[in-house]
């Protein structure tokens, strides 16, 4: 049995429509669903989630999940896709290779979007090892870093009274592993002084 | 009214060559079983780390992708990257 409203009509009871509903002539009103949940603004052609009154094409008063990734403007590669974005903590380490290091002091945050991650770090109140022997290192990194086949290079700064060339720009090492050798920028070599405390920040892409 | 904080590890992942374990743990603040805060802080789990203080869901992982073949090479890897001036 069809039923048909012409004009105004009111269903009171819980309603179960088992087929497609087509809403036509819907020209003049806003569609609204519990007020603000669902907002489809027809006179300006928004629509709006958790707001009554989208101020743009699509507005979303709250966090809105996209499990794929987002493509901007007419892109339709899954490859340029944003697909991740995270922060969080992670505990650093500058230590001389093969040697023990003691920190009092060790923080570190990090952001990561993509494929790549930017990590701050700052230790301090101890020692990174011995006055000399193994190369001066960073990590373990709150991601594992991409394989130098695909530019697995870290790059960043750090600061420290104990290092020689410090406060300059400091280039670091890494391959596969979630490790960074602390270079000097000159390129002369490893620095493996003995540290204090420091702090800077790397980039890298993630693997 | 019961606030419990509680931490988890929400993504173990293994990348790479060498199978570096990736463990992102995340602390949870929840109201009567409502999350109101969740954060996160990450570590990676390299070959031949020590792994005593890691979960028992980690050191199982560890125990079989961190064969003494991909600590072997991972050490040698470690060893090549030491490029001295």
């Amino acid at each position: 049995m069809a039923i048909t409203i012409n004009g105004s009509g009111t269903i009171g009871g819980a309603t179960t429509l088992s087929s497609n509903v087509t809403l036509a002539d819907v020209t003049a009103d806003t569609l609204t669903v519990d007020t603000t949940t669902l907002v489809v603004d027809e006179a300006n052609n928004r629509v709006g989630i958790g707001t009554a009154s989208p101020a743009v094409t699509f507005d979303v008063s709250g966090y809105a999940r996209a499990s794929s990734g987002i493509l901007f403007g007419t892109d339709t590669a899954a490859a340029n896709a944003l697909d991740d974005y995270e922060e969080g903590t992670w505990t650093p380490n500058v230590y001389n290779n093969g040697q023990s290091s003691s920190w009092t002091t060790a923080v570190g945050t990090y952001t990561k979007i993509g494929n790549i991650c930017t990590a701050h770090f700052h230790v301090d109140t101890g020692q990174s090892g011995a006055t000399s022997g193994g190369a001066l290192v960073l990590g373990p990194l709150p991601f594992n870093i991409a394989g130098m086949a695909s530019g697995g290079r870290v790059l960043g700064t750090i600061y420290s009274s104990s290092l020689s060339n410090s406060p300059e720009p400091i280039f670091f090492y890494g391959g596969t592993s979630p490790y960074a050798q602390i270079w000097y920028s000159a390129l002369s070599g490893q620095d493996q002084a003995r540290t204090t405390g420091a702090s800077g920040f790397v980039i890298y892409p993630v693997g | 009214m019961a606030i419990v904080k509680r931490t988890e590890e929400d993504k173990i992942e293994i990348v790479g060559q060498y199978k570096c374990i990736q463990v992102r743990t995340a602390t949870v603040i929840e109201e009567d079983g409502v999350e109101l805060t969740r954060s996160f802080h990450r570590h990676v789990v390299s070959p031949g780390d020590d792994v005593s203080n890691e979960s028992a869901e980690v050191q199982a992982i560890a125990a079989v992708v961190h064969t003494p073949e991909v600590i072997a090479a991972y050490q040698e890897m470690l060893a090549n990257q030491e490029i001295n001036p």
